[in-house]
């Protein structure tokens, strides 16, 4: 079964960090193409699947942000993102061709978008709470998808 | 004929008086049938794959798309990889938005590797110049979301997403 205890899919990828658990469960149980999966690769394809969508649309909430507010640090954020969404991108295609490593590898570096990101916000002292949320979500993303494929390689 | 006043439209039926009420179109939004992400090269669309198969199962109208994805391309070098993204609608239209090369692409390129270094801020895949710097952050300071920005913020973003794929900024190359 994909949900459940340890031994199920999203409970492999989920208790590899106690931390992380209740919200890396909670955001792969609100997929359905994820509750779908029968195996790993599966698994994996639909969790890269999920971080290629949600990060393009924090890709576009951070450009609309940056035409409205023409705000330096937020169109960097924007750049950022636009790198996020292609390495999530690679990512899925090299899993498909069964490249596990580099997969594995790309799923990892996206997560250092929105950890530049913050750090650029932070460096404008610029607080917002979207911003924020959107870097939280997609660094959890990464490290969702780092561990899915590293159980693959 | 007759005005109808207020007393008489009180007495009339419910029916006739909708009748008589001007009709009211609304938008509904159409129905997704699917959403399609594909590289394609600037300026090379072509109704064969990866864009043939990938459209033809919707029985999108591959010309169309072909001509006006070349169209909105062709400000951009051939071949330069285009993602783009394709919502195929249920009565078998489409809309579909295209991004520029993300700076990664850029970066790569400029520096002819494949992909970054496998440990980001230990092991250098490559080296680039400032100029490369510059010279990208004009390429994307076209994108419309970064026309107002200077071109100085641009190249620190640069410079930070080449540090994370291992490749080293130099002043100039030797």
């Amino acid at each position: 079964t994909v949900f459940g205890d340890g031994s199920d899919l999203i409970g492999q990828i989920c208790n590899e960090n106690p931390e992380k658990k209740i919200e890396c469960t909670n955001i792969l149980r609100a997929d359905p193409t994820v509750l779908g999966a029968k195996n790993l690769l599966q698994l994996s394809e639909a969790i890269l699947n999920l971080a290629v969508n949600k990060t393009e649309k924090a890709e576009d909430f951070l450009k609309g942000l940056a035409n409205t507010t023409d705000v330096p640090a937020i169109a960097n954020c924007a750049l950022y993102y636009e790198n996020a969404v292609e390495r999530f991108m690679n990512s899925l295609q090299k899993l498909k061709c069964q490249d596990l490593k580099v997969a594995n590898y790309l799923a990892a570096i996206a997560g250092d978008e929105p950890s530049s990101c913050e750090t650029e916000l932070s460096a404008a002292h610029i607080v917002n709470h979207a911003i924020s949320a959107v870097n939280h979500q997609t660094s959890l993303l990464s490290y969702i998808a780092f561990v899915a494929t590293g159980k693959l390689s | 004929m007759k005005q109808l006043g207020p007393a008489h439209v009180k007495n009339l039926k419910p029916s006739l008086l909708l009748r008589n009420l001007p009709s009211t179109t609304m938008s509904v939004p159409k129905a997704v049938a699917a959403t399609i992400r594909l590289t394609v090269p600037a300026g090379g669309a072509r109704p064969a794959p990866p864009v043939g198969p990938a459209l033809g199962q919707y029985r999108l109208n591959l010309m169309a798309f072909c001509k006006d994805f070349n169209a909105r391309t062709q400000k951009y070098k051939a071949e330069t990889p285009m993602a783009v993204t394709i919502t195929a609608y249920k009565d078998n239209t489409f809309e579909f938005t295209v991004k520029s090369p993300p700076v990664s692409w850029y970066l790569k390129k400029a520096a002819g590797v494949e992909s970054g270094s496998s440990r980001p801020g230990h092991v250098t895949a490559s080296s680039l110049s400032v100029r490369h710097v510059h010279e990208i952050a004009k390429a994307k300071q076209s994108d419309p979301y970064l026309q107002n920005m200077p071109l100085e913020s641009i190249s620190k973003s640069i410079i930070g997403t080449a540090n994370s794929m291992g490749i080293k900024i130099v002043k100039d190359l030797d």
